[in-house]
């Protein structure tokens, strides 16, 4: 109790070198939880964007490019592949499902979908779950819109809600679907996937709202679509297509089959693969947040090993002081240590509490700019033994100038020397 | 009554050094004794003092302390002696910046219950024993909630006196204690030191450079005498 008492009223006499310590411990602890976090769960997240769906066919580009522009709305496709080649190709008995993407419009820089009713039945994510409702249903008339989690929490758009679409995909575009108003009809619930950024409408809506257009801009004296002239809204142009088949092993027959495809050059993917080729080419960057984080944890166990060692002539008075009192030399040694080990400690504990709140003050932002759903938990066995790890090795460091001291007030005796 | 300190053919080399820091034939210290140990800087006077307190190992010859033969002795042991029965003096650096006065004065009594005991059946309780040193001493008693930085050298002093003298310890080893201190105060901590310890029967070996102190002593030793080694008197 007593020894105690003394360590805790010299630390509080020290507060200012020590206080600094265990924050400079408790960031790294932090920086290095939170990096761990970040990069697991965006791996997780990552490899499970589209699950359930066997290839996903396109105009012939490389496979990442089509993975990207398809499943992550990133970039645009080349080329389109036409409605033909996907009707022939989706007739085949080997395929049991095949939904429709046509992509090139967006609303506030979220970009919008054509598709058919079959994609909520057969985009599949994480572990093969599907999507669901939050609010509202499918679309079903010409002018419904079904928006994403992201979509609805960041424009606060509630059911019924109208807004228009532009042509492109900035966030601030000249050419305007805006005589064609959209009603919100339905709100799917948050996946972590580029679904929730994103804005699906039917095949038929994106070709309404392009009647008199082409190449993104409108064409001059033509005719525009309107609701009372029940113009003929044929599909003729898809982006991409997303493919289930009656069987796993039909996949890849399937795929040769597209990319031999005759009438027009077509390229077909197997997402998982080509997720993991995406994710090892990010490895590198999660390396270096790796290796980030190590270091920070260097630093701040440095940071521990100075403060103790600059401390170190002081306290070397005052453990000859307490050893002239008749203190046996390990209680010496002992209050030394110990003192590193609870600064670690108190360090570490206060890191993982700042690791907590930055996640969830940081979960919002991630979500909505990179996409990333944080599922915020325990930490994994494997952190608690890191963390344990580090307590012990601080306390080693801290040990190795109490053994300094302790040996030379063994040897000393009681000079109080410099 | 056996002495407080008697050693006889005692020598003791630091580790690593060929010709022994202290060769000492026989000198001893008898309870309540006052000694005055002087000699020039060197000689050997704090690798005694340490030799006595228990904390240097591995000395030679007979060494007795309060009536123990040290060397037979385990450390622990020695460290118990120590805190119950020895208070020691340094030159400066007594006392631990964090603790106030009163705490620093009772410092002994909480690492060893014997002495606790001891200022209890003196005084009626450890704070009360405190104060009783600390008017002996003349230090005045609002002092003793004051952080011990906020106290002159002087005062400083005295409370490490005050430490070393609490619950009833038999020897008090004081290594220069007063070479940080001017003549003035010199004069007033020694009388005050001094009349304590007779006041409560306690040997005391008091090491200093100073000659002009020896007038206060029962007895002074030169450390040049003493000791048979001729190592210090090469450098
Ligand atoms: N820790 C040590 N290790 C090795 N040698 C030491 C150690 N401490 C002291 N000595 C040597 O022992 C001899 C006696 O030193 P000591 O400190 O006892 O002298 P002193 O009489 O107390 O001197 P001063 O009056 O300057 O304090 C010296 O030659 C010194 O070099
Ligand atoms: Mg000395």
């Amino acid at each position: 109790m007593f020894w105690i008492e003394l360590a805790f009223k010299s630390l509080l006499n020290r507060r200012l070198t020590v206080m600094l310590t265990a924050l400079s411990i408790a960031f790294s602890v932090a920086l290095f939880l939170s990096v761990e976090k970040i990069r697991t769960d965006t791996k997780d997240n990552f490899s499970r964007t589209l699950t359930g769906t066997d290839l996903v066919v396109g105009a012939r580009s490389g496979s990442l490019n089509l993975l990207l522009y398809s499943v992550f709305r990133i970039g645009d496709a080349s080329n389109n592949m036409s409605w033909e080649s996907y009707q022939e190709l989706s007739a085949d008995p080997a395929v049991a499902w095949s939904v429709p993407i046509s992509l090139g419009d967006s609303h506030k820089g979220y970009r919008v979908i054509g598709t058919t009713k079959a994609y909520f039945d057969h985009y599949q994510y994480g572990r093969e779950q599907n999507l669901a409702f939050k609010e509202g249903q499918s679309f079903d008339q010409l002018f419904d819109v079904v928006i994403g989690s992201e979509v609805a929490r960041a424009l606060g758009y509630p059911l019924n809600q109208q807004l228009s679409l532009v042509h492109g995909t900035g966030a601030v575009s000249f050419s305007k679907h805006d005589d064609l108003p959209f009603k919100v009809v339905g709100i799917l619930a948050a996946t972590g996937t580029p679904v929730d950024r994103s804005l699906h409408v039917s095949l038929q809506a994106i070709e309404a709202i392009h009647l008199g257009w082409k190449d993104g801009v409108r064409l001059q004296g033509a005719e525009g679509f309107s609701p009372e002239k029940n113009q003929k809204l044929q599909t003729e142009t898809i982006t991409a297509a997303l493919i289930g088949m009656t069987s796993r092993l039909k996949t890849f027959n399937f795929q040769r089959k597209v990319n031999d495809y005759t009438d027009e050059p077509l390229s077909a993917i197997i997402p998982g693969a080509t997720l993991q080729e995406l994710w090892s080419m990010l490895r590198v960057l999660e390396s270096t947040l790796l290796s980030i984080s190590a270091l920070v944890m260097v630093s701040g166990l440095l940071g521990l090993l100075t403060v103790v060692l600059a401390g170190l002539n002081e306290r070397r008075r005052e453990m000859a002081l307490l050893r002239a009192l008749g203190a046996p030399a390990k209680h010496v040694f002992s209050l030394l240590c110990g003192e590193a080990g609870l600064i670690a400690l108190v360090g570490v504990v206060v890191g993982v509490c700042l690791h907590y709140g930055l996640m969830v003050a940081l979960a919002p932002a991630l979500l909505d700019r990179f996409g990333v759903l944080l599922n915020i938990s325990m930490l994994a066995p494997y952190l608690f033994l890191w963390l344990g790890l580090y307590v012990l090795l601080a306390a080693f460091l801290g040990a190795l100038p109490a053994l300094r001291v302790y040996r030379q007030t063994l040897n000393d005796g009681l000079s109080q020397r410099i | 009554m056996q002495n407080a300190i008697e050693m006889t053919n005692l020598s003791f080399s630091w580790p690593g050094s060929q010709s022994p820091a202290l060769q000492v034939e026989s000198f001893a210290v008898a309870r309540s004794e006052r000694v005055f140990l002087r000699g020039q800087s060197g000689s050997g006077k704090s690798t005694l003092l340490n030799l006595v307190a228990g904390v240097l190992d591995g000395h030679q010859g007979a060494l007795h302390v309060l009536g123990h033969e040290l060397a037979n002795m385990r450390p622990a042991q020695r460290d118990k002696l120590r805190a119950e029965h020895i208070g020691y003096i340094f030159q400066q650096f007594n006392l631990l910046p964090y603790l106030s006065v009163l705490d620093n004065t009772t410092l002994a009594c909480r690492l060893s219950n014997t002495r606790r005991q001891r200022a209890c059946a003196a005084n009626g309780s450890v704070e009360k024993a405190a104060f009783a040193l600390m008017d002996e001493l003349g230090l005045e008693r609002s002092l003793a909630k004051k952080p011990v930085t906020a106290l002159s050298i002087g005062q400083q002093q005295r409370v490490a006196a005050a430490r070393a003298l609490i619950g009833g310890p038999d020897l008090i080893i004081a290594d220069e204690p007063t070479s940080a201190l001017d003549t003035e105060h010199r004069q007033k901590f020694i009388e005050q030191l001094l009349a304590t310890c007779a006041d409560r029967q306690v040997a005391l070996l008091f090491v200093s450079h100073d000659p002009g102190l020896r007038q206060y002593f029962d007895r002074v030793v030169d450390m040049n005498e003493l000791n048979r080694s001729n190592s210090h008197v090469l450098d």
